[in-house]
């Protein structure tokens, strides 16, 4: 499958955004490596953390 | 999810390392369905496997048991080789039983549900109508129900579908296969809310 996958590789650097909330859906990833936080943020502007996401997995 | 069900990000993603990804839009995602229909299958398992994560952290946070209180499994009335009718609140199939059928609603309206035993009490997941599809998640992985199905009205008639039909439509079906892959997102949100996750 990554053959067919190359041509959508992307790289986030440590500490960079891939999308935020209340950000229209464009796109979802899978994750080739690395590891990426999912979080929420409270209505008293707490993070709240949700998922640890690594190589295999899906976001967004 | 949000790509699927069209619908802004609820939450946020951030990288913790240096990270290498595939960014997938919603054409992209058709194309690659459309060469690769096993990217699809295993979207699908991946969502399904969710499904079932959150049906049980649902039991543990409703503290249900597997089991039927006050309903019938009177069977469905057969009317034809695929279709068969069922009357209010009889039991189409129950939670944990093993399925080989997948199920579209062609009259009246089907529940799904977690049951307590103990409080003769029922969690609705789902209230689905005519045109809405059910039972197909037990088609992929083991095939465990993960919920019971219940006719809700006295004259619900289904079509059944097995699992030869079924991967026969996703692998050459491009819409019946997104459908799919939207029903599993919706289930996933809405039950999730019922957790109150995100």
């Amino acid at each position: 499958m990554s053959a067919e996958l190359k041509q959508y590789h992307v790289e986030k650097q440590s500490g960079e955004v891939l999308f935020s909330q209340g950000d229209p859906a464009d796109s979802c990833y899978i994750v080739n490596e690395g590891t990426l936080e999912i979080f929420i943020t409270d209505e008293r502007g707490r993070k709240v953390m949700l998922a640890t996401m690594k190589k295999g997995d899906i976001i967004g | 999810m949000a790509l699927i069900l069209d619908e802004p990000r609820t939450a946020s993603c951030i990288a913790l390392t240096n990270s290498s990804l595939y960014c997938i839009n919603k054409n992209n995602l058709v194309d690659i369905i459309k060469k690769k229909p096993e990217f699809a299958v295993n979207l699908i398992s991946r969502f399904r496997d969710k499904l079932s994560s959150i049906n049980n952290k649902l039991i543990s946070k409703h503290r249900e048991e597997p089991g039927i209180a006050s309903f019938q499994d009177s069977g469905g009335e057969i009317l034809s080789n695929n279709t068969l009718r069922f009357k209010k609140n009889a039991i189409i199939f129950r939670e944990s039983d093993k399925g080989k059928s997948g199920y579209i609603i062609k009259s009246g309206q089907v529940k799904l549900v977690r049951m307590n035993r103990v409080q003769k009490k029922e969690t609705i997941l789902a209230v689905l109508s005519v045109g809405e599809m059910f039972g197909e998640l037990a088609l992929l992985g083991d095939n465990t129900r993960i919920a019971t199905a219940l006719s809700d009205d006295d004259d619900t008639e289904l079509i059944s579908f097995d699992e030869k039909n079924f991967y026969h439509m996703i692998y050459n079906d491009i819409d019946f296969c997104l459908k799919i892959m939207k029903i599993c997102c919706q289930r996933i949100k809405e039950m999730n809310d019922k957790i109150g996750g995100c």
